[in-house]
């Protein structure tokens, strides 16, 4: 089973457990094997080490979300920050992404789908 | 953007989103057969709907009713067939008063069901985020928006048909009705949960 198999068909599997208490060792590293290759975040133009502060799925059958949570420090201060969002784009043509950016005080909200799916703020 | 923003176009594109008709697809049943000079019984009919859906869609996103989604999924293409069937087989739109407040109570009645469609989606939405008053109204106007378009551009069509055109508005309504109660028993095929 891979990842899209299992958020998109059997959110509730319990092979994989996705973000149920029981989840498998193996559910995170599948997850973050697809958004390496779907997802990415470019501070100051350098690609950044993405790991997984917290994920949890929320509402039910046809609209079911994944929401994923990154945290990242840094000392350098920020001039920008390109994102990229194509999650399930691939199996969608309708499918929109919803990214949240918050740095420091500062907040953003993104839509990323299929026509658009990087974005670069400006700080 | 700014998240209120984002909330009014996710409202905005969920009710305008052809991909997803059935609100749409409701919307068509309740007010197309209504003529142009009728505007404001219709206003009152599409505010009867609003005040329904906002109250279901407030009440199960802060979690106070709750109802499956399937359940819920199945009761909108339901709510769109009882529409068509009213249209049909009721008496002609508006030519009494107790009849119009009858087709009031049942946009009422109806909104409750589609206002809690809308929740379903408005929930997925949220991540964990406690303060969802704001989130909410965004996502409510930005629904608002996308229905006053629809809304618009049926009468629209409807006024070409009826004023320019001329067709009887008999076989305007058996024609609309028709079509959307077709495709609402399609939808609940499709959705049935039992």
């Amino acid at each position: 089973m891979d990842v899209r198999e299992a958020l998109l068909l059997d959110p509730d599997n319990t092979e994989l457990a996705f973000c149920q208490p029981n989840e498998s060792d193996k559910a995170e590293p599948m997850l973050m094997e697809y958004l390496d290759e779907f997802f990415y975040v470019k501070a100051n133009g350098q690609l950044l080490d993405l790991r997984i502060k917290s994920k949890k799925l929320s509402g039910e059958g046809i609209n079911t979300a994944l929401g994923v949570t990154f945290e990242v420090g840094g000392q350098e201060a920020l001039t920008s920050l390109e994102i990229k969002n194509a999650v399930f784009t691939d199996l969608f043509f309708d499918q929109s992404n919803i990214v949240y950016v918050h740095n420091d005080d500062d907040s953003n909200s993104l839509m990323l789908n299929k026509e658009t799916p990087v974005h670069t703020l400006e700080y | 953007m700014q998240s209120f923003g984002l909330y009014v176009q996710l409202g905005f594109e969920h009710i305008s989103d052809l991909a997803g008709f059935d609100h749409i697809l409701f919307l068509v049943a309740l007010c197309a057969v209504y003529k142009i000079e009728q505007w404001r019984r219709l206003l009152i009919l599409v505010t009867a709907f609003t005040v329904g859906h906002s109250v279901t869609l407030a009440l199960s996103s802060m979690g106070t009713i709750t109802i499956p989604s399937e359940i819920i999924e199945f009761l909108i293409p339901t709510t769109i067939l009882l529409t068509a069937l009213h249209n049909v087989i009721g008496k002609p739109t508006g030519e009494t008063k107790s009849g119009m407040g009858k087709n009031y109570a049942m946009a009422l009645f109806f909104g409750f069901i589609h206002g809690m469609g809308f929740s379903n989606f408005f929930r997925a939405l949220l991540m964990g985020d406690d303060n969802i008053a704001m989130p909410l109204l965004a996502f409510n106007i930005g629904i608002e928006i996308g229905q006053l378009m629809v809304v618009g551009f049926i009468v629209g069509i409807a006024f070409v048909f009826l004023n320019i055109i001329g067709t009887k508005h008999r076989e305007w309504n058996l024609f609309v009705s028709g079509i959307a109660a077709g495709m609402a028993v399609l939808l609940m095929s499709e959705t049935k949960f039992w």
